[in-house]
């Protein structure tokens, strides 16, 4: 066994680190590397294992040929066979800087940093195989649902309606939360858990209106008799991934990037609309929704810094978001055009274009949680047969939330909250207005996205 | 001469009653001292090739705290590393100066800016602290040329590291003062006091350490009396120094100022000394765990010691030069002692390691012998 292991020796000196063999096959050196710390602990380390695997490359077996060199150290026959089984597996390893090594604790040595490393061919295992798993096209989610008889629909219709939908909500929020968990940069950048929380009862809720074309199979696994004549069924439903994701990046993709109009003295106007295209969301004059935006230039002794605030608001003034940068981030001397340097700089800025960007979709998302924007309607008092009605009538559209009323001048005007587009809205208006209005009104006229108007 | 006979008689005889009444003598641990005048001096090591057997021994405020803690990164540095320093802004505080007179507006209109930055300079350059500059119109104009050179972009993303927060504020306070004589001919005689604080901005303690003490700076410091010799007639200034005009009297003050700094940085590299753990001791040759990076200067003097169980050992004397991450010095002198011979004799034969709980250190004696030399 000696002479097994002299031919070691011999290499471990031609490869100028000392690698030493103990008698359980255990194989050791020390290695240093210049500097202090983690970065010069690493080095060492690498540097050790690189050692290692020189080593390990030029003995190929352990029962090389007689030589003169002597070791004091002797090596077990185990030891010997276990080298011989483990040999490549160490080499792959130690390439791929993937081997479980023993590691010293590090000590210093002038201006080194050392380490001494040892590998143990006792304690790799078998190489363990991978489990990929198969990306499923389905999704099978168990869900309860409830209902009560309403509308001309029997209770157990409606508590599966329910069921379906709370399947889509769940799917969507594995979705959701898978998408970012994969990656940091999608379209939206959602930071804490709160957040996309909020964005997966948003979304479920919008799709869930559609559950029937999301779902493709279900079977009831369940029934149970609710008090009020009501029913709870469990169900088994599979949901199909395609056509969700499809739906639910529509959606994102909805929030994300709306139309909006920018309020802002130049020359941060010019900056900001220019910004606004990069981050690909549309800027037009008859947009719903408005960017209002103010930069104040704040002296200190020879240096400016700038102050800039972006407010997110609906035609009827009404606040989504706001976002204010850190002033702190840089400031520039006295100079004609330190503004718009500035305001150049801090659009250019990661962390304050994600920032904005950020506080942009917020308030985006705003506006559909708080069911869409705001619209006004208005209407001829004179052509108004059941004013008492109109309220009424309003709010039994589908998308309609928040209705309110009240006069000025010569019209009634009702305004209120509409999730789909301004066309969607003025159809639907149009169609259930006919009731309580007299004969002589008007066809509705779009003036722009937040006024509709009666003659 | 009969009075002082009789006088010192009484007093004997005053003594011996005295004496007599009590077997022992009170006992006093006070004594009475002059409040000092005098301008302030700097203090500086003696060179290891002038030391001493009974010079060797302890300076204060050594401190044995191993790297065992340290991840060697200066921003996220573990708070029991000794190489982690506090990150400090400076302030150059001059008290106004009030009331009127020929030479007291000229010195009104000082500016101590330049020489804040100068305090900056020198203090960052001992290595005891991480300093945050206050050089704005610098570092804004860098801004500028940056965004000159290499656009937007690149300043955009340069900004997005932030400037260092300070752990600590550090304020020297100053006092000046003018005296004059009032007769025909006369000279300026100013004068500079500075104090130091370091305070804890948060909770606006005023930290004991470092202490710094008062600096007394005289304008005979720094000029020789015949050149602030001025003559005046019926209070008007007619030839001599121009103490009525603040170029003059500036001058004289930045070069009291400057000084003053001068004798500061001596009294910091006292209060703050550099100490680093000895590796290993090859004959006369030391190895340093710590250089640069602990604030080890060129030609630093330093006293070896055995640190065991809570006691120190001192063993010699070294010059010790750094570099970046270590340092390497040379016991010019061992200690007259056993423990000394033992190490001495061992360090012969190789590389003597201490093992076995004895730790050895370095510590500097204070200000290098050569600093104020090359350095201020």
């Amino acid at each position: 066994m000696i002479k097994k292991f002299s031919l070691l020796a011999l290499c471990s000196l031609s490869a100028n680190a000392e690698v030493n063999v103990l008698a359980n096959g255990t194989l050791e050196t020390t290695a240093c590397a210049y500097g202090r710390g983690s970065v010069a602990i690493l080095e060492a380390k690498n540097q050790a294992s690189i050692e290692l695997a020189n080593f390990i490359k030029g003995n190929k077996s352990l029962s090389a040929q007689a030589t003169t060199q002597q070791i004091s150290s002797s090596l077990t026959d185990d030891a010997a066979t276990l080298y011989q089984k483990k040999r490549s597996l160490m080499l792959a390893g130690l390439n791929s800087m993937a081997m479980p090594l023993n590691y010293s604790s590090p000590t210093l040595s002038g201006n080194d940093t050392c380490m001494k490393v040892s590998l143990d061919p006792n304690q790799l295992g078998a190489s363990e195989e991978q489990n990929w798993q198969e990306d499923s096209h389905d999704i099978s989610v168990t869900v309860i649902g409830e209902g009560w008889a309403k509308k001309g629909k029997s209770a157990l219709v409606n508590a599966e309606q329910d069921a379906l939908q709370r399947a889509v909500s769940q799917v969507v929020g594995v979705w959701l939360s898978q998408q970012y968990a994969q990656s940091s940069s999608t379209e939206m950048s959602i930071v804490d858990g709160n957040e996309s929380m909020h964005m997966r009862e948003l979304i479920g809720q919008q799709l869930s209106s559609h559950s029937e074309g999301l779902v493709k199979e279900w079977q009831t696994l369940k029934t149970k008799a609710l008090q009020g004549a009501g029913m709870q069924v469990t169900l088994l439903a599979v949901v199909e991934k395609a056509p969700l994701v499809q739906q639910a990046s529509q959606l994102l993709s909805i929030i994300g990037s709306p139309r909006v109009k920018v309020f802002a003295p130049e020359p941060l106007k010019t900056e900001l609309k220019a910004w606004l295209n990069q981050q690909g969301i549309e800027v037009g004059d008859s947009a719903s929704l408005a960017i209002y935006a103010q930069s104040e230039l704040v002296k200190r002794e020879n240096n400016r810094r700038l102050h800039l605030s972006i407010d997110v608001r609906d035609l009827s003034g009404n606040i989504y978001g706001n976002w204010k940068n850190d002033p702190s981030l840089m400031s520039l001397p006295k100079d004609p055009h330190v503004e718009q340097d500035l305001l150049a700089v801090y659009l250019a800025s990661p962390s304050q274009s994600r920032a904005l960007h950020l506080a942009l979709n917020q308030a985006f998302t705003q506006v559909v949680a708080r069911g869409g924007l705001v619209r006004e309607i208005l209407l001829p008092n004179q052509k108004l047969t059941e004013p008492e009605m109109l309220h009424d009538v309003l709010n039994t559209l589908g998308g309609v939330s928040d209705v309110a009323i009240h006069k000025r001048n010569d019209y009634t005007v009702a305004s209120l909250r509409y999730k789909g587009n301004t066309g969607e809205l003025a159809n639907a208006v149009d169609q259930a207005i006919g009731t309580i209005t007299s004969k002589t009104l008007s066809k509705i006229k779009i003036e722009d996205d937040f006024t509709l108007r009666y003659k | 001469m009969k009075l002082v006979k009789k006088l010192t008689l009484s007093a004997l005889t005053l003594a011996l009653l005295a004496g007599c009444q009590s077997t022992q003598k009170p006992g006093s641990s006070t004594q009475v001292a002059k409040v000092s005048n005098r301008a302030s001096n700097a203090i500086v090591a003696k060179s290891a090739y002038d030391f001493d057997n009974s010079d060797i021994t302890m300076p204060a405020y050594f401190d044995t705290q191993g790297l065992g803690n340290c991840i060697f990164d200066s921003n996220n540095e573990n708070n029991n590393c000794p190489l982690k320093k506090p990150i400090i802004r400076m302030y150059f505080d001059l008290a106004g100066v009030s009331g009127s007179g020929i030479g007291v507006d000229a010195m009104r209109e000082f500016d101590n800016n330049q020489l804040l930055l100068m305090l900056e300079n020198q203090f960052a350059g001992i290595n005891r602290f991480r300093i945050v500059t206050r050089d704005d119109d610098t570092i804004s104009k860098e801004q500028q040329i940056v965004l000159e050179q290499q656009g937007t972009k690149v300043l955009a993303k340069r900004a997005e590291v932030k400037a260092l927060l300070p752990d600590f504020v550090m304020k020297i306070d100053s006092l000046r003062t003018l005296k004059t004589e009032g007769s025909i001919t006369d000279w300026a005689d100013y004068t500079l006091e500075l104090t130091t604080g370091v305070i804890n901005p948060q909770t606006r303690e005023k930290l004991s350490h470092p202490n710094l003490g008062k600096i007394r700076v005289k304008s005979e410091d720094v000029r020789d009396r015949s050149e602030l010799k001025y003559t005046m007639v019926s209070g008007r200034y007619v030839a001599g120094f121009h103490l009525d005009q603040s170029a003059h009297v500036n001058a004289v003050l930045s070069d009291m100022g400057s000084r003053g700094i001068d004798i500061l940085l001596t009294r910091m590299l006292s209060e703050m000394p550099a100490t680093a753990q000895v590796l290993g001791i090859k004959g006369n040759k030391i190895s340093l765990d710590r250089g640069q990076n602990a604030g080890v200067l060129p030609n630093e003097t330093m006293i070896i010691f055995t640190y065991e169980a809570g006691f120190v050992e001192p063993i010699g004397v070294a010059n010790v030069k750094p570099s970046r991450s270590s340092a390497n010095g040379e016991i010019i002198r061992w200690k007259n002692s056993s423990i000394a011979d033992e190490i001495k004799s061992h360090s012969k034969e190789g590389i003597y390691r201490p093992a076995n709980g004895v730790k050895i250190f370095a510590v500097s004696v204070g200000t290098p012998a050569d600093f104020l030399e090359n350095r201020t």
